[in-house]
């Protein structure tokens, strides 16, 4: 009895000390309203669904969060991107990634290149041949040298318009302000009934599109591409390994599922082979 | 209809009751509700938003006029004419039919406004494409800011005004362009909450609020004398008395339909333009009664409430607010992710769905707010510096409410206490034309730097 007793203790001992407490705050580099305050809450959702006690923190800048984590010990991940590391530097914030708290890619979005209504591929590239500069609008953290690259490719003028944000770059796109739109490969652009997206930054075809290598000979740019992934603070390895396998299963989750697939982004699954030093190199493109 | 639900009909008389409140209590206007009202819309839809807002800015526009004439005080800004002209007659025993036909004449403006918005439409979307062109929105601000800087006569004051709300708008992380962050002035490393800029809410509540409660402190109501009996409404002799002022308010509804686009100005710039130009008309013809003339005051009154839907119509159709009560409005609805514009309004058929419950809204006002004349002395029976000490202090609440949900509580009270010996100072100013400055400038910075590359090529 005493011997079966000292067994059942000896059992609870070990499974304590391999499961892991599934306890996680989830934070946002960004204030509420966009897309990525949006998408942490949606990720922090479907942590929640799948057992985590979930805290959701955001922090509303890089600053505040960095201030944040750096105080407290208490796990935390966060949705993070080579185009927001880029971005936040600016304000003197480096969220690079590391081998230690890196957890898995989420998604990667491409990027797309849009015309005004009705065009088709052939006229597209009648517009190009045709033009001799070009206003191409885009979203600020785009940087100068992805636009300037288009010029060295076609030896024509192109400039960046910036703009705020993506919604008002459509607009300047749809008022006439630019002759090119370029952004994120996302619903706003890909079902915009008054924008024509013929030009794709995905390695892969996409129907009634082109490539940008087919039309930019030899862009540098040709698949810069926006690589979301699951960053992590105070989080210990076998912890951000279960961590990093259910966050993949949130991506499979429907409301994710159907998110990516509209957008036609890379999901989690077919992004197993990106690593840490991949995404500081990505950084280099994003780079103003 | 698709936007017919208990909750909806709920939230239409929560809104046109509060609406007839506000109207009522002088220096608690629709930003002040808007900021009251801040946490609940947050819960609300899209449509929820716009009809809230539109139920309490025309349901104001009635009571308005309901005190101005019968105490000689104005609820808002646009019902100086009701003051002038509703309380002289008034005075001289006709304040029924002051009020009956500036209630008649707000259901008429109303009516008449929406028909022309919807006559209008179908050219709506090529406006919109033209009015998201860089040079147009250059032109607009320019426009706008011209405008407020000339407001008044005191053009100068103004100027610092509007440069002093430019300069704490600059505060903060201008994406477009990126610059003039000040960052050797603004301690941006002890307090990285700056990075985001100064918050609206705090912002608006020690510039704009503040000073409106410090300049109606003083304020005393001889309510003691006032006679609110009416005896039995008879209205079918209020309707003839009314037609009389027909065409007045014809001419009044045609310049509210304008006058309601010009931006930060809207009703008031309605009611008082509508009164001038009928004044001047009936002077030139020897038929304006020196002693309250009921068809000035019923072109005032048109015109008041055509302008209440039409100012609506830019943040409908290309999400671009023209009064800081829209502003509010249009940061409840994106800190929602809502997206506001013809798409989302129009082309969904949520406008003409508006337009019905706003035809309903205008019905419940003019049932309300005739008969309310009969309570107006209890509301003045409390004491104004208690009703202002009340709002004071609700609004403290709301500042920390509305901090916490942001995550930035003590930001938000830092930022007001910082603010606050601002407003006291600026209490006599129209600090509206900072407020308005802030708001623009990330707007105003943002097209001049696109424009510097679209010219260039």
């Amino acid at each position: 009895m005493i011997k079966r007793l000292f067994g059942i203790i000896a059992l609870f001992l070990t499974t304590s000390a391999v499961a892991i407490e599934k306890k996680i705050e989830v934070s946002v580099l960004y204030k509420e309203g966009g897309t990525t305050f949006e998408r942490s809450k949606a990720l922090a959702d479907g942590l929640t669904t799948l057992g985590w006690n979930v805290n959701f923190v955001p922090k509303g800048n890089c600053h505040n969060m960095l201030k944040y984590v750096n105080g407290k010990k208490t796990p935390l991940v966060f949705l993070n991107s080579d185009s927001s590391i880029t971005e936040v530097a600016e304000l003197g914030c480096d969220t690079k990634p590391t081998e230690e708290n890196f957890a898995t890619m989420l998604y990667k979005r491409n990027t797309v290149m849009c015309s005004t209504k009705d065009e088709t591929v052939s006229s597209f590239r009648a517009k190009l041949a045709n033009g001799k500069s070009f206003k191409v609008g885009a979203t600020h953290f785009y940087p100068q040298k992805v636009i300037d690259a288009m010029g060295k490719s076609t030896g024509k003028q192109f400039k960046m318009v910036p703009y705020e944000n993506s919604s008002l770059g459509i607009k300047g796109q749809i008022a006439g302000d630019t002759d090119f739109y370029l952004g994120g490969m996302q619903p706003k652009t890909m079902d915009n009934v008054e924008l024509s997206c013929i030009v794709h930054g995905k390695t892969s075809q996409v129907e009634n599109m082109i490539q940008f290598a087919e039309i930019f000979p030899n862009y540098e740019y040709a698949n810069i591409a926006t690589h979301y992934f699951a960053h992590t603070y105070n989080v210990d390895a076998d912890v951000r390994i279960e961590l990093a396998k259910d966050l993949r299963k949130v991506m499979e989750l429907p409301g994710w599922r159907e998110y990516l697939t509209k957008s036609q982004m890379t999901s989690a699954s077919e992004l197993t082979h990106i690593k840490v030093a991949d995404i500081i190199d990505s950084l280099e493109a994003w780079k103003q | 209809m698709e936007t017919f639900s208990l909750i909806n009909v709920g939230i239409l008389a929560m809104s046109t009751l509060t609406g007839i409140l506000i109207g009522v209590l002088p220096g608690i206007g629709i930003v002040v509700t808007m900021m009251l009202f801040f946490p609940l819309l947050l819960s609300f839809d899209l449509f929820q938003c716009l009809m809230f807002y539109l139920g309490v800015t025309s349901a104001s526009q009635f009571s308005g006029s309901v005190t101005a004439t019968t105490i000689g005080v104005p609820g808002e800004a646009s019902s100086w004419p009701a003051v002038k002209e509703g309380n002289a007659l008034f005075r001289r025993g006709l304040g029924d039919f002051a009020i009956s036909s500036a209630a008649m004449g707000s259901v008429f403006g109303a009516g008449i406004s929406a028909l022309v918005v919807i006559l209008l439409l179908p050219f709506a979307l090529d406006v919109i494409r033209t009015f998201y062109n860089n040079n147009v929105q250059i032109f607009i601000l320019t426009v706008v800011s011209i405008v407020i800087v000339f407001l008044n006569r005191k053009v100068f004051q103004n100027m610092l005004l509007f440069a002093l709300g430019i300069l704490l708008g600059t505060i903060g992380m201008n994406p477009v362009p990126l610059m003039l962050m000040w960052k050797e002035i603004i301690p941006y490393e002890r307090f990285p909450d700056l990075y985001q800029g100064l918050p609206l809410f705090p912002v608006i509540l020690a510039l704009f609020v503040v000073p409106t409660l410090i300049n109606n402190w003083g304020i005393k109501f001889d309510y003691k004398n006032v006679d609110v009996s009416f005896g039995k409404l008879k209205l079918v002799k209020h309707i003839k008395k009314y037609l009389e002022s027909f065409w007045s308010g014809v001419r009044g509804s045609a310049i509210g339909s304008v006058a309601g686009l010009v931006p930060h100005l809207t009703t008031y710039l309605a009611s008082n333009v509508a009164y001038l130009i009928e004044k001047r008309t009936r002077m030139a013809k020897n038929t304006y009664h020196k002693k309250g003339d009921i068809q000035s005051l019923t072109s005032a009154e048109t015109a008041n409430n055509s302008a209440a839907f039409v100012q609506l119509m830019p943040l409908l159709m290309i999400g671009i607010p023209i009064t800081t009560s829209e502003a509010i409005l249009l940061t409840i609805l994106e800190t929602n992710s809502f997206i506001i514009n013809y798409t989302t309004t129009i082309e969904t058929g949520m406008f003409n769905e508006l337009v019905v419950w706003f035809i309903a809204i205008n019905l419940i006002s003019f049932s309300l707010a005739w008969p309310l004349v009969r309570y107006v002395n209890m509301i003045y029976k409390i004491p104004i510096k208690i009703l202002f000490a009340i709002t004071f202090a609700v609004m403290l609440i709301l500042l920390g409410y509305v901090g916490t949900q942001n995550y930035q509580t003590v930001y938000y009270f830092l930022c007001f206490i910082f603010l606050l010996p601002l407003g006291v100072v600026l209490r006599r100013t129209e600090t509206i034309v900072l407020i308005i400055a802030f708001v623009l400038q990330d707007k105003i910075f943002a097209a001049v730097t696109r424009a510097l590359t679209i010219w260039s090529m």
